[in-house]
């Protein structure tokens, strides 16, 4: 293995375990952010290596006479065994990353609503509220959870889920599934996307209607609402309870400028490490074009 | 062109017939989409949306014309119910009000909760 091409990788990877342990000390919308792009950062980085792995693997397995050979010259690996498990490992996880990104954007496109947003109530026996994706910001809301709420906490939960309509976390929501599907190992870190995007709108919530009280005791009727635990489980120490006492802890104080300028010099160092990474496909380019 | 997910022009073809005040033909729906589009490919969506009651087809001289069958909202209802009944990896692509809890989660909650009502 090439040292250039690892380094990028454990400095991503060094910034993903620092934001896993300060998310929470943030307010949420800067959170969101600093995790969105930590995780895109770790994709830059790890990407290259896991291809030029495969693809060095490929160049040196018995598969090398049907046509691989080219592509290690090309990337200029064909001097560097690679152990067969990491080969092996490094093109499976390539392939169904890929596969799996590919089919998280269809998802995404499939369920996008641009057009105008508006606020439907379906028939369901569920209380349940959920925001599609895209321009729109189309609301749904079940009837149980409007049977189950009065006016102010229905516009408690409108009012989060309008935050994430307004802010797009859509986008953000998929940058997590984009990546992580990618990258297995970037899931701990999709949680704690999808938690601060949460703790955002929650916060909206809180700031609309004035009371942190009330939004937490929302969150919890329509949580303790449900009557089947079924799908997708959360993280622990990521969910609704988490939520909730957050909502009723003081607000997170947003911390001193010297200290989110020094977050985003680390994370923009790191990102420049990885980009370097990208060099290596210049000389794919070069083979493709001989021009 | 970049190529779009079919269900992206499905929805499109939908927001023409919303908007026109009368049945369209399928030549009439491309040029309202004016996505450079073969006659053809338009043809064969407006069938698979008739097929799925989403349109209805009434014949106009020598081709069919095409309406809405379902209002705009509905539409939205329809994707919802699909999203439902599906995988974790469509429910994981919307922003949910609250997520499902785990037993502990339950309990850990209502702890809190306990605690808000007493004072």
């Amino acid at each position: 293995m090439n040292p250039s091409t690892v380094a990028p990788l454990i400095g991503a990877i060094a910034l993903a375990i620092a934001v896993t342990g300060i998310h929470r000390r943030l307010p949420p919308a800067l959170a969101t952010r600093a995790v969105a792009t930590t995780m895109v950062v770790v994709v830059i980085a790890a990407i290259p290596t896991m291809w030029l792995t495969t693809f060095a693997f490929l160049a040196h397995s018995p598969l090398a006479d049907s046509g691989f050979a080219w592509c290690a010259k090309a990337f200029g690996v064909h001097h560097q065994p690679v152990p067969t498990g990491l080969g092996v490992a490094s093109a499976f996880v390539a392939v169904v990353g890929t596969w799996r990104a590919i089919r998280a954007v269809r998802t995404h496109r499939q369920l996008r609503h641009d057009y105008p947003g508006s606020i439907e109530v379906l028939g369901h026996d569920q209380p349940f509220a959920f925001t599609l994706p895209g321009r729109g910001g189309h609301i749904v809301m079940s009837s149980a959870l409007t049977d189950l709420l009065d006016d102010n906490e229905q516009g408690i939960v409108l009012a989060h889920e309008s935050a994430h309509a307004r802010h797009r976390h859509d986008r953000f929501l998929l940058i997590a599934h984009v990546t992580s599907s990618a990258i297995p190992l970037l899931r701990p870190l999709a949680a704690r996307l999808e938690y601060s995007l949460e703790r955002w709108a929650d916060e909206v919530a809180a700031r609309s209607c004035g009371d942190r009280r009330k939004v937490a005791r929302t969150l919890g009727r329509v949580a303790l609402g449900q009557f089947s635990t079924a799908g997708v489980a959360s993280f622990a120490g990521l969910g609704v309870p988490a939520r909730v006492a957050a909502l009723l802890a003081p607000p997170v104080r947003r911390p001193h400028r010297g200290i989110i300028a020094a977050m985003w010099l680390v994370i923009v160092a790191t990102a420049f490490l990885a980009l370097f990474q990208l060099h290596h496909l210049s000389a794919l380019v070069s083979a493709l074009c001989p021009d | 062109m970049s190529r779009r997910p079919d269900g992206a022009l499905e929805t499109d073809i939908m927001k023409v017939l919303w908007r026109a005040d009368r049945p369209l033909q399928p030549a009439e729906v491309n040029e309202h989409l004016d996505q450079g589009l073969a006659y053809t490919t338009v043809a064969t969506v407006l069938g698979r949306l008739t097929a799925k009651g989403l349109v209805e087809r009434t014949e106009a001289g020598r081709a069919y014309a095409y309406s809405a069958a379902v209002p705009e909202a509905a539409l939205a209802g329809r994707r919802i119910a699909e999203v439902l009944e599906a995988t974790p990896d469509r429910r994981e692509a919307l922003s949910w009000f609250v997520g499902s809890l785990s037993a502990k989660d339950a309990r850990a909650l209502r702890r809190l909760l306990d605690g808000l009502e007493q004072t």
